[in-house]
């Protein structure tokens, strides 16, 4: 009972956070310049790295989605997805410390702010992630 | 645990051939590495020429513009880049309302002349905080806003300007 239940929650996590990856992905995918100057506005990166992630990583979150949703080489999509997600947590509590009142650039068309809330989202999204990627490598699905 | 890392990288060199492919195909994509865009290419004589009347948006306008205002103290230069920077060095004049930390500057903002142009810019584009900067203002009510897109940079490449 116990075993069905978790896996049912690694399923419904997997799938949301495919869900939620894809979607962030297109919404940068579509318009690049725009991530570019979030990316930019949190005044961690030179400008060369800015263009150089705004142009890879929501590919990147596209492709651990789409690998993600289908149920494929899950460990290693999700092992990118806590790499991210550890970027992302780290980017908005240096962003938070030094008092920089920015969009988050998550999602493209949203227009959230940087701040507890979204830390807060994002850590849950971690905690998700590292679910999913520890369930897999313990085998319990075919990766 | 090997076929993990080989799949990581694998999916990474998949995101950079589709991301570098698709960011050349896209209007909207980034130069990369270059801090160009449009405000680089476009001239004064693209821009609307300054009028009495007030605009309907705040206008985007360059440097011979505002070497003219600045001849008639008809100006004031809003840096809205962070105050660091700013330290580093800005257009002179310039009054420093860093777009990042607006609530703290409510009071700067409110005190700003309404009888003068309000010039924002920031260190060129891809920079977009002088623009969302000038947006804020003109959405307070202040009537004369302009961007200056081309920013910093464009004003460093004079060869008569002080810093």
């Amino acid at each position: 009972m116990k075993q069905k239940i978790i896996n049912s929650a690694y399923t419904v996590v997997r799938l949301i956070l495919a869900g939620l990856f894809i979607y962030a992905g297109v919404t940068k995918i579509i318009n690049p310049a725009d991530f570019a100057s979030d990316v930019d506005h949190y005044r961690i990166l030179p400008y060369f790295f800015v263009t150089v992630v705004a142009v890879i990583l929501p590919w990147m979150e596209v492709i651990c989605g789409g690998l993600l949703l289908a149920n494929r080489w899950v460990q290693s999509s999700s092992l990118l997805v806590l790499l991210m997600m550890t970027v992302f947590i780290i980017a908005i509590a240096s962003a938070m410390a030094r008092g920089l009142d920015i969009e988050c650039g998550c999602f493209a068309s949203g227009a959230t702010k940087v701040g507890l809330p979204k830390l807060i989202e994002d850590i849950v999204l971690w905690i998700g992630a590292f679910f999913v990627f520890d369930r897999a490598g313990r085998g319990q699905r075919r990766i | 645990m090997k076929s993990i890392f080989f799949q990581s990288l694998i999916i990474i060199a998949a995101s950079a051939i589709l991301g570098f492919s698709a960011n050349a195909l896209n209007p909207n994509g980034v130069k990369i590495g270059a801090r160009t865009g449009p405000g680089d290419t476009k001239s004064d004589t693209t821009f609307s020429v300054l009028q009495d009347e007030p605009p309907d948006e705040p206008l985007v306008i360059g440097k011979t513009k505002i070497k003219s205002l600045m001849n008639n103290d008809n100006i004031v230069l809003i840096d809205a880049r962070l105050p660091e920077e700013y330290e580093q060095g800005h257009m002179p004049g310039a009054v420093n309302i860093p777009f990042e930390r607006l609530g703290r500057h409510i009071e700067q903002m409110d005190a700003l002349p309404k009888d003068k142009w309000l010039v924002c810019y920031c260190g060129g584009p891809p920079c977009d905080l002088g623009e969302l900067l000038a947006y804020e203002l003109f959405n307070m009510g202040y009537q004369y806003v302009a961007i200056y897109q081309a920013g910093l940079d464009d004003w460093k490449k004079s060869e008569d300007v002080e810093l």
